[in-house]
């Protein structure tokens, strides 16, 4: 449920950056070091696939408006990544996907248990570095990783909850998603001591970012729209986990409306009713319409980044956000 | 001013705040539209606390004077997906069935014979207000409007609610339900148990609110029965609710066959939306079914009803100052209806959609033995045998073993708790259940908190840091954390990649999210009290979960070795045990001697507690856990008693291989595997094991000089060898 896929692989412009980060690996691979050789493997899954390492990208330009040690700044970096890809063990189990990352998933290669638990490792793993960071930086994750967890929680107390609000949702998501996004750019700011109101501006692009990144993918993930996600299609409909576009279509007041409220709602649907879902969902327009929605956002997080003095740090940034608008047009 | 308090509904909340009020010399006013006694729809069923309210109202005596012995009832049996299981109260511990016919006067009658004034035919129409205080009551008498004033009003007039203190429309549908019950005859077999069969399903009940059914046997061949649905539902659809339940009984239990129904069913309201804020307003309470206190999951209620009318009379007499000119504080009855419910039932306006999901867990973990849905399926089915008193008694027992450390130790035990509970509760009162049922579990006097906070003492005597305290509720919210995630399971893989048709597994889904949700309370907790504890967390985090997963991956090996095992113990459990040691003595700012010497204590501690189940289990006994021989070796699990056997090259060694390979899964099945353990020495092998390292954890306290607090830790390890029989 956690978004990570396609991104532009030239947005980074900024060269300094581009180099730090060839540090990360390094300190990834100590990190996850166990000695238990198959939790050696386990913990190292992912990681070895590469991925975008969107999160340390975004923590290292946002340090760029102040002044930081590197290898300090890595460790904070590497343990977002290892939280982030903790968390997609997670979302696997649950989701019970088999494909992650163009290859298998961890529990399709060990078991949902040894899955779990792994990320759980990565979780303290994560947590080992980032105390070393000293008492706020720490607090600051700690407090993140927690709203992150109460979102996923109350998404799922939602499941096949049609009357959900969309203020409610969009909540949700800002806590699941958007906090691994705003945490790189809080934490950012923190540990290079960036002034205020570049800290502020940060912040508040990465809400706006990981919320456009989201609403983006949970519109381009609908089926028959030719994006291949690790789970089986449809998964979410007959898990009752309704995406905004779902929400919306059920919300036009039409007939569409009306025998979606029929179909939904309930946890023994046919594959055919759930691609009937699906079909009444495009046949309204509430999936360009959650498109321009994650386009605002988008835009919001361009507006807060004029608050930055201009240069490849910023840049970059704003290629990020623009590749959102792209992608949702 | 007509009273000192005015009581609205004569029911069983309503009558018992009369009965303490009067009791306390208070003048009350107690009114209800019926007559007395009247008949009520209920399931008619009283769980033990209930039951001890009863005998110190002196209801119980009146009781059995009037209408002789009352059927007791020694438990609860569940149906679920054609498997039973039982839950049974404690020894000395046991509930009633009584009709509320007879039960609601007997109460009433008790309220008035200690000076309650009973208008009975008196219908309240509306509250007095004024200024947005309750003042009073407007009431409705043999067609005559009268205004009845008093400082404080209670509300005790159940479903009636309503028409007295409207709902905002948004909350009005949400924790409501409907009951439907009906008497039923000609039965056989019935046992002193309330019996729960669910689901109750329909054809026509697609997308309906989910429903269960209770049997509770009033006779020998006579019972009351119904069906409880979890949320609003039309009445047609109740009736076909409870035509299936009935027919279904008949048709597939043998016990029904001849069942005859005696009179027609009679449906009625359920209310299960408890908001504890929303209990308390100047100048009024709502106790009873009024404040939504029934469970969903079972339908009881007049126990909680009773009590929270006992807490609402506690807490009017403490503050009602007669000719005060200002309505009194009641807001102490918020806090204590929290403290004794927290998340008994569900609070909060998203309690609905919780209750569905909750639901949803139950029934597809129904089978399951892992920690956490053990103890939520105890929770929900069988609240009683987890009430507040139990939680107490048991805290009882672990600070009695402490002598004369006690009463200081009990109140920063408690001090952990309510760190504990806060921390949950705003996000999720049902986990506060859960902890608070965690906290009572026969292993308790090994909880981690009294480990923090006795190497603590060891360093320096006196009074707990603070941040201890945070740090304690950290651990103590990683132990669950830790529980939690031990209840992902496997799913049964049928050949299809895609799994297309298979329903969700709420199972993992909710262990994988409240595992991550406790983890990430604990952690900001720990990074509250400081950099120093959260390196601490996070390291025995990293070891015990690695230790964990050495665990499963050597799961069903039979080659592992007795030294792997025990390494594999020393990471997983042993850690638990030493991390508590560790942040008491870093906390009190232990030297680096000491602190060493103290984790030394809760390693060791750790695997002799480990060992001594392992030996229990082995022998056939249930280990402080919960698990058993059976379900261990049912998930591949070898302790010592069984590795010692396996590697001791002797003809024992190859029939107990023969018999582990074929998995043995019932405690009937692990029967021969515990005789063999037994011929080959098994247990003592892991005994000895456990004292030894008992020893060690005793020559570690050596470090410190003699003393109490040294001594308490001395006997910890006793307790730990030689846990009292349950």
């Amino acid at each position: 449920m956690t978004t990570s896929r396609t991104t532009g692989e030239d947005w980074l412009a900024c060269a300094r950056t581009r180099t730090a980060l060839t540090g990360l690996d390094g300190i990834l691979r100590e990190a996850t070091a166990a000695d238990d050789a198959l939790l050696r493997m386990m913990a190292g899954h992912l990681l070895q696939r590469g991925g975008k390492r969107l999160r340390p990208a975004l923590l290292l330009l946002s340090a760029s408006y102040g002044s930081y040690q590197r290898t300090r700044l890595l460790r904070a970096a590497a343990a977002l990544e290892l939280v982030h890809i903790a968390s997609l063990y997670h979302d696997d189990v649950m989701d019970r996907a088999s494909m992650r990352r163009h290859g298998l998933s961890v529990n399709a290669c060990w078991g949902n248990e040894l899955a779990a638990l792994t990320g759980t490792y990565l979780f303290a793993r994560a947590n080992s570095l980032l105390v070393n960071l000293g008492n706020e930086p720490h607090h600051v994750a700690a407090r993140a990783f927690l709203e992150l967890c109460t979102g996923q929680l109350q998404e799922v107390e939602n499941v096949y909850n049609t009357d959900l609000t969309e203020a409610a949702h969009l909540e949700i998501l800002a806590r699941k998603t958007a906090t691994l996004f705003e945490l790189p750019c809080v934490l950012g700011a923190l540990l290079s001591n960036a002034p205020r109101r570049y800290a502020t501006a940060l912040q508040a692009y990465g809400q706006d970012l990981g919320l456009a990144f989201q609403l983006t993918d949970d519109v381009l993930d609908l089926p028959g729209r030719g994006r291949e996600s690790g789970k089986p299609a449809g998964t979410d409909v007959r898990e009752g986990v309704y995406c905004l576009a779902v929400l919306r279509a059920v919300r036009t007041g039409s007939a569409i409306a009306a025998r979606l409220k029929d179909l939904l709602g309930r946890e023994d649907m046919t594959a055919e009713q759930v691609a009937e879902v699906y079909r009444l969902v495009e046949s309204t327009d509430a999936g360009s319409a959650v498109l321009e929605v994650a386009r605002s956002h988008a835009t919001r997080a361009l507006e807060a980044l004029q608050a930055l003095p201009e240069g490849p740090p910023r840049q970059s940034l704003e290629n990020l956000a623009r590749h959102v608008l792209i992608r949702s047009s | 001013m007509d009273a000192d308090v005015i009581v609205v509904g004569a029911g069983p909340a309503g009558a018992t705040t009369a009965y303490w009020l009067a009791r306390y010399g208070r003048r009350v006013l107690l009114l209800d539209r019926a007559e007395f006694p009247r008949p009520k729809t209920c399931g008619d069923a009283l769980g033990p606390s209930a039951v001890n309210l009863l005998q110190e109202m002196g209801v119980l005596h009146r009781l059995q004077n009037e209408h002789g012995d009352m059927r007791h009832i020694r438990g609860t049996r569940v149906r679920m997906h054609q498997r039973w299981r039982t839950f049974t109260h404690e020894r000395g511990r046991s509930g009633l069935l009584v009709p509320r016919i007879i039960l609601d006067e007997a109460v009433r009658e008790q309220a008035v014979t200690a000076g309650a004034t009973m208008l009975p035919r008196t219908r309240a129409v509306r509250l007095l207000r004024d200024k947005g205080t309750v003042v009073g009551v407007e009431v409705l008498r043999a067609g005559r409007r009268t205004r009845l004033r008093a400082p404080v009003v209670v509300v005790a007039c159940g479903a009636a609610v309503d028409a007295l203190i409207p709902t905002a429309s948004a909350r009005a549908a949400a924790g409501r339900g409907q009951a439907v019950r009906g008497h039923l005859s000609g039965l056989t077999g019935l046992t002193h148990m309330l019996e729960i069969h669910t689901p109750v399903t329909s054809p026509s009940g697609c997308g309906l609110p989910p429903s269960y059914g209770w049997v509770f046997p009033t006779g020998s061949s006579t019972a009351n029965a119904g069906v409880g649905v979890l949320g609003p539902c039309p009445d047609d659809h109740l009736t076909t609710l409870w035509d299936t339940f009935v027919r279904t009984l008949r048709d597939t239990d043998p016990r029904f066959t001849g069942l005859r129904q005696d009179g027609s069913p009679q449906s009625a309201p359920m209310r299960f939306d408890f908001v504890p804020e929303r209990c308390a307003a100047p100048g009024l309470l709502l106790v009873g079914d009024a404040a939504g206190m029934t469970s969903p999951f079972t339908g009881q209620g007049i126990g909680p009803a009773m009590e929270s009318g006992r807490l609402a009379a506690l807490a009017i007499h403490a503050r009602l100052r007669p000719g005060a000119p200002s309505a009194p504080d009641l807001s102490n009855y918020i806090r204590s209806l929290k403290n004794s419910y927290v998340g008994h039932f569900e609070d909060g306006n998203r309690s609905a959609r919780r209750h569905l999901l909750v639901w949803r867990t139950l029934h597809s973990t129904y089978d399951s033995e892992r920690p956490l849905f053990t103890l939520g399926r105890q929770a929900l089915l069988f609240p009683d045998g987890f009430d507040e008193a139990r939680v107490t008694r048991v805290l009882d027992d672990a600070t009695s073993l402490l002598a004369d450390k006690a009463p200081r130790l009990r109140a920063d035990l408690l001090a952990v708790s309510e760190v504990l509970l806060d921390a949950v509760r705003a996000d999720w009162p049902f986990l506060g259940r859960i902890t608070a049922m965690g906290r009572s579990m026969p292993a308790i006097p090994l909880r981690p908190a009294l480990f923090v906070l006795l190497a603590g003492r060891l360093i320096v005597p006196g009074r707990t840091p603070d941040t201890a305290v945070l740090a304690t509720a950290s651990v103590e919210l990683g132990h669950l954390a830790a529980l939690a995630g031990l209840s992902v399971v496997e799913e049964i893989r049928d050949g299809d990649p895609q799994h297309d048709d298979k329903p969700a597994n709420w199972g993992n889904m909710l262990a994988l999210m409240v595992g991550d949700f406790l983890l990430g309370k604990a952690n900001e907790l720990a990074a509250r009290a400081g950099t120093a504890v959260s390196r601490l967390f996070g390291q025995s985090l990293a070891t015990a979960t690695e230790g964990q997963i050495r665990h499963v991956r050597h799961a069903h090996d039979l080659h592992l070795t007795k030294a792997e095992h025990l390494s594999i113990l020393t990471q997983q459990t042993a850690t638990l045990f030493a991390l508590p040691c560790k942040l008491g003595a870093l906390l009190a700012g232990a030297t680096t001697a000491e602190a060493a010497a103290l984790e030394a204590y809760g390693r060791h501690l750790g695997l002799a507690f480990q060992l001594t189940e392992e030996a229990r289990s082995a022998t056939g006994q249930p280990t402080r856990l919960g698990t058993t021989l059976a379900s261990d070796l049912a998930s591949g699990i070898f302790g010592i008693p069984v590795l010692h056997v396996l590697h001791n090259d002797s003809e024992l060694s190859t029939r107990l291989k023969t018999l582990i390979v074929r998995r043995p899964g019932t405690n009937q099945d692990a029967r021969p595997v515990i005789r063999l353990i037994e011929e080959g020495h098994g247990d003592t092998a892991a005994r000895t094991l456990a004292s030894q390292h008992a020893e060690q954890a005793r020559a570690a306290l050596r470090h410190f000089a003699p003393g109490p607090d040294r001594h308490a830790m001395e006997r910890l390890l006793d307790h730990t060898l030689r846990p009292p029989l349950s």
